[in-house]
Formats: C-alpha cells, sequence, structure tokens
C-alpha cells in the first residue's frame, strides 16, 4: 500500500496540481509583480487562478481534448501568465510564441507562426484583440480558433486537470525561422524534476525574489524566472523586453527596490548593462547573490567588467554566475556553485585545435584562451564527453557535450526525425563542444553552424536560406556566420553574399534587400554586410560553402580592398 | 541655421560614432533597417549617447515609434526646447 500510494503521488505529481498545492496553503502569496507600461499588476496566487480560470473554461468551450495545443501570443503581461497557465489547467499543451517586433512585416510574421501552428496542429490561439484580427488577414488551409480577453466566458474556480506526471505539460518553441523551429516536448516530470534540482542546487528558498527582463517565450524566462518562482513560492518582479532594451538601467530600479537576490540573463545582457550606466549613476545591487550569465557563451572577460564596473555598487564577484542551459533538459544542465566565483581556466589555443584538449597552461608567449567553468551537473543530470563514435572521453579532451537524466524532453512536437537526430539511447546530443574537469564543465564550441545571437539560436545554414530570394545576389552564393565583439559581450551577424552587381547604387540596394528580408524572416539585423563577385566565396568538393576557409578568407588583411 | 538642421547635424554625427556609418550617407529619411548594425541594442546605446552629447532625456514611450532620423531629431528638437527656455 505505501508503494502504491507513492507511486499515485508520483502519477500526478503535475504543475497544475503543485499550483494548487500553494493556492490551497498561501494563497494570498505574492507569486508575480508583472510591470506594463506605466501599469504593475501584482499577482497572488488567488489573483492567478482567477486569471487562469476563464483561460481554462475557454479550452473547455472549445471541446478541447487533453493534449491539445494552444498557442499563446500576447505581449508581456498578466494575461500572458492566465493564458499560459490557464491551459495548463484545461489538460491542453500550451505554447508561447513571441508576438511580432514593432518593425517587422506582419506577412513574414504570420507565415511563419501559422506554419508552425499548422505543424503542431494547436486548436486554439489565445491572442489579442489587434492580433486576431491580423490572424484572419493571413489565412491558411489550417483552421485555429482565436479567443481574446474579450471573449472568454466567465468563470472563477480552476479544476484539477486529468493529466498524470508523464504528459507534456508545455512545448517549448526554438528561435530560427519557420523551417527549424522546433517544439520541445516538456513533460510535467522533467520539468518538477528541473525545478526541484534546480532550487536545490541554488539553496532557493521563500526569502529570494527574482527580477527579470527575459521574453516567457525563451525557456531561460519561462522556466527560470516563470515556473521556477510559482512552483517553489519565490516571488517574481518582471518587465518587458522591449522596455528593458531601451532602457537596461530598469533592471537595476528593480534590484535596489525589491532588494532582489536571484537575477538570469545571458551574457550580452551584462555587457548592455556595463555599456549603457553612466559613470555617476548609483544603486544598491548588494541584495543580489547570483547575477546568472546563461543561454550563450559565458566570457570571462564580460564577468571582470561587470564586477569592476558595478563593485561600488554591491556586486561582488562571487555573486557572479555561470549556467550551462538549454530547452532539451527543460533548462539547467550545469550551475556554478553559489557563493563561489565560477573558476576560469587558461588553455593553450594550440594543442586544442591539433590535440583536441585542454592544457591548462601558465606560458606567457603561447596563444592562450580563457574559458570560463558553467559547475558541476544539477542533481540526476549526468554529462559526458563524447568523440564522434560515441566513446566517452576522459577529463580534459574536447568532445561533444551529452547529457542524460530526468529532465530530459520527450523530443521535438511532430518531429520524429529531427528528434531521434539528437535524442538517442537516452542521451541528449548537443552538439555542443566542451570538456569536463574535476566534474566541472567548460563551453569551447559548436560542432556544426549555429549561431548564438543575443542569447537565441539560429542555424547559419537556416539563415541563408531565408535570402534564396533576395534580388541582386547570386541563389547559393550566400553566407552567414557570426563574429564575437567585445564591446557588446556577444556574437554579431555577418553576412557575405555574391553579387553580378558592380553599380554603386544597385550594390546598395541589395544591402538593404539583404537587411530588410532578414529583419522580416528572422528578426535579425546584421551587423555587417559584404558584397563580392561572382566565385568569391569558397566551395568544398561537396559543392557546399566551406564556411571555415571563407571566413579565414574574409578575415584575411589582404583581402581588405576587395569588400564592398 | 534653425535648430531642427543643427540638431540633425549633431543627431547625425552621434549616430556615425556610435554605428561607424558615414555621416554622408545619413538622411532625413535615413531608417534604421539602411544602416548596418542598428539593431535595438545598438538603438538604446544611440539614445544614451545622444541624451548625453544633447543633455537631454526622451521620452521613454516615444522610442519605440520612431520610423526615421528626422522622427529623432523631432523628438530631440521636443526635448531641447524646455531645456533652451531653461537657459534663457
Amino acid at each position: 500500500m505505501p508503494l502504491l500510494s507513492f507511486w499515485k503521488k508520483y502519477e500526478r505529481d503535475t504543475v497544475s496540481q503543485r499550483i494548487l498545492e500553494r493556492l490551497e496553503q498561501t494563497p494570498d502569496r505574492l507569486y508575480a509583480r508583472v510591470h506594463a507600461g506605466e501599469a504593475t499588476h501584482s499577482i497572488s496566487y488567488r489573483r492567478l487562478a482567477e486569471g487562469a480560470a476563464p483561460y481554462a473554461a475557454a479550452c473547455a468551450k472549445a471541446n478541447l481534448a487533453a493534449g491539445d495545443r494552444v498557442v499563446v501570443l500576447k505581449e508581456q503581461g498578466p494575461d500572458l501568465l492566465y493564458a499560459f497557465f490557464g491551459a495548463i489547467f484545461a489538460g491542453a499543451v500550451p505554447t508561447i510564441l513571441a508576438p511580432p517586433s514593432p518593425r517587422q512585416d506582419p506577412a513574414h510574421f504570420w507565415r511563419g507562426h501559422r506554419e508552425v501552428m499548422e505543424r503542431i496542429r494547436a486548436q486554439l490561439l489565445f491572442t489579442t484583440p489587434k492580433l486576431k484580427t491580423e490572424l484572419n488577414s493571413f489565412p491558411t488551409g489550417h483552421d485555429i480558433a482565436a479567443v481574446t480577453e474579450e471573449d472568454l466566458p466567465s468563470a472563477s474556480k480552476l479544476l484539477i486537470p486529468d493529466t498524470c506526471s508523464q504528459d507534456v505539460a508545455f512545448l517549448q518553441h526554438s528561435s530560427g525561422t519557420t523551417g527549424t523551429k522546433k517544439g520541445v516536448m516538456i513533460s510535467h516530470a522533467a520539468l518538477l524534476h528541473q525545478v526541484d534540482a534546480y532550487a536545490k542546487r541554488l539553496g532557493v528558498s521563500e526569502e529570494d525574489h527574482i527580477v527579470s527582463w527575459l521574453p516567457l517565450y525563451h525557456d531561460m524566462g519561462l522556466i527560470a524566472c516563470c515556473l521556477l518562482p510559482v512552483l517553489t513560492g519565490v516571488p517574481v518582479t518582471m518587465i518587458s523586453p522591449f522596455e528593458w532594451t531601451m532602457r537596461p538601467t530598469l533592471l537595476f530600479d528593480l534590484i535596489e527596490r525589491t532588494k532582489a537576490t536571484l537575477v538570469w540573463q545571458p551574457n550580452f545582457a551584462f555587457q548592455h548593462l556595463i555599456n549603457c550606466v553612466r559613470p555617476d549613476d548609483d544603486w544598491d545591487l548588494s541584495s543580489v547573490r547570483a547575477f546568472i550569465d546563461c543561454s550563450e557563451r559565458c566570457r570571462p572577460e564580460t564577468l571582470d567588467q561587470f564586477a569592476s564596473k558595478f563593485g561600488a555598487m554591491g556586486v561582488r564577484k562571487s555573486s557572479l554566475h555561470t549556467c550551462y542551459a538549454m530547452a532539451e533538459t527543460v533548462f539547467a544542465v550545469t550551475q556554478s556553485e553559489p557563493g563561489t566565483a565560477p573558476r576560469t581556466e587558461t588553455i593553450d589555443t594550440q594543442a586544442l585545435i591539433d590535440d583536441g584538449v585542454a592544457r591548462p597552461t601558465l606560458d606567457m608567449h603561447a596563444t592562450t584562451s580563457s574559458v570560463l567553468s558553467c559547475g558541476k551537473p544539477i542533481e540526476e543530470i549526468t554529462v559526458l564527453i563524447m568523440d564522434e563514435e560515441g566513446n566517452r572521453l576522459p577529463d580534459r579532451r574536447i568532445g561533444e557535450i551529452c547529457v542524460s537524466g530526468p529532465c530530459l524532453a520527450r523530443g521535438y512536437d511532430r518531429q520524429p526525425e529531427k528528434s531521434s537526430q539528437v535524442f538517442r539511447e537516452g542521451w541528449y546530443h548537443t552538439r555542443d563542444l566542451g570538456y569536463l574537469s574535476n566534474g566541472e564543465l567548460f563551453v569551447t564550441g559548436r560542432i556544426d553552424d549555429l549561431l548564438i545571437l543575443n542569447g537565441r539560436n539560429h542555424y547559419a545554414h537556416d539563415l541563408e536560406f531565408s535570402l534564396r530570394d533576395t534580388s541582386g545576389i547570386v541563389p547559393g552564393r550566400v553566407m552567414a556566420f557570426s563574429e564575437y565583439r567585445d564591446d557588446l559581450g556577444s556574437d554579431v551577424l555577418i553576412v557575405l553574399a555574391e553579387t553580378r552587381e558592380t553599380d554603386a547604387a544597385a550594390l546598395k540596394t541589395i544591402k538593404k534587400n539583404i537587411r530588410d528580408t532578414m529583419l522580416d524572416e528572422t528578426g535579425l539585423v546584421p551587423a555587417s554586410i559584404h558584397l563580392f563577385p561572382l566565385m568569391w566565396l569558397i566551395k568544398s568538393t561537396s559543392g557546399k560553402i566551406s564556411r571555415e576557409a571563407t571566413a579565414n578568407k574574409y578575415n584575411s588583411p589582404a583581402l581588405e580592398e576587395g569588400l564592398t | 541655421m534653425t535648430s531642427t538642421d543643427e540638431t540633425f547635424g549633431r543627431v547625425c554625427s552621434v549616430i556615425a560614432a556610435e554605428l561607424g556609418c558615414l555621416e554622408s550617407d545619413l538622411s532625413a529619411t535615413t531608417t534604421a533597417e539602411d544602416v548596418d548594425g542598428w539593431d535595438s541594442l545598438a538603438h538604446a546605446r544611440l539614445i544614451m549617447s545622444l541624451e548625453d552629447r544633447l543633455s537631454i532625456r526622451f521620452p521613454g514611450e516615444k522610442l519605440f515609434d520612431l520610423d526615421c532620423i528626422g522622427d529623432l531629431v523631432s523628438l530631440a528638437d521636443e526635448a531641447l526646447a524646455p531645456n533652451e527656455s531653461k537657459h534663457l
């Protein structure tokens, strides 16, 4: 009997069950304070339930079956939270997609989103009146019912849905253009294990307070700053990513006001703050016990600058942390030890390239690279480094980072081939390169042509494909790659393309075409675009563009004059 | 020279310095899409530089609604007006 009751509890340990327990125990405790424009909304567990109930009722009214997909497409605000949790309480599977950016062409935006909705066979779209009108202007064969706040039925009580822990709780969509967007299927069990293990590693308590500007369509925003808070009872204060981008110091205002203790953001955001805080500005940031650098390569020089610039405001080196995370493992794989600054290793670059070994060196004449530790795996997660044949590599040997454990996703929604390429025999093959040393993970690069720009992943071939119809460039003769910029603390996008045009005005028009198309299709703005005459890009014998050789040619000082 | 002409010159000089482009390539109708690297983060740095150089503070809510450099110059002029009257 005890075993059976344990099993029953485990089976029914779901997101909705846990939220209802909190609702019962601490209904008036603050879950989230959301700043949206001029308004501030304080959301208790009771308010969350009241706000989510009409959305759950809308799912029931639409006769959604358990597991049916629901898309949430709203600006950051309380209603986005209510819609997401309402769908979960209805037993449906929500996914939050990015709303259009002000500069994005609506036709491109809807073409991409429509395709995703069709692929996952979404039954319902929770959105705003403005986007509902737009949706109807861009119809496709796939029929989806759009529901706005005004259309919601009245309901105030949440029911426990008939879901079990192995059911899919939500989909986390990756970035990129339509062709490569993947809906990562996260089960209740995987999510709850992640939250429990990650909270334990960080020593999270109800005394903590999280401040976040991160979008909720991104795994770092959704897991660390939306689901971890609601499931652990840690309050979170949120601002919109748009507002933060324009006024990054809003984050510091909120830290000071709320005495926040935990902040997650990608490396570029640390640099953006370094660049945008004036010398005479002052805040008390001493309450923060962990600023966590995550979702793109953590750079030791960025964290050093951050500690140096904001040291007088109470930022300690020991409060700057690193995390290695991805949606395919719900979120965190490893996390540096709270209270201790993560270790930086100086390794011999030549040994890295020639022998695939991370060899620490003190040789002043050697070419070296500094690599920041991402810490040890969280509880029950195993990290191995494997070679191309799948053999386990010893400490300090560079290979593919592979992850196993109870946080692994169920694969990509309705994309079995893509799933089986990376989820194999209980391991998620990350395509990231790195090494282990004394149980700590160090990330050194990528196996394939993935670009990480401002914390979001984009495949180079996908970006190149988006330019396929761009007027003036030779079809198939385009290359997208990234370059690290110290001043931005992040990689930037570079586009190289071949053209038959030579006229200066025509070249200018082609560059504008590339810029416009890239922005519309991907939301990205290239840092630079360079046009070359036919046959400039180097192709391999297989007919594919040789990325390394072309990038080397581009970086060669001798070719400076050839750039247009 | 009108205040707008003068502001236009000062705004373009900051844009050129911040984004590494030529001042001569910029006009009132130039949009962010016309300039390499002018993304939202660059825009925020640009706004901060303009505020420092012109000793003004832009109203946050209007910073998302700018279509071209001409709009930015108008916004800067609006922000400059009360400052300049204070000095009279």
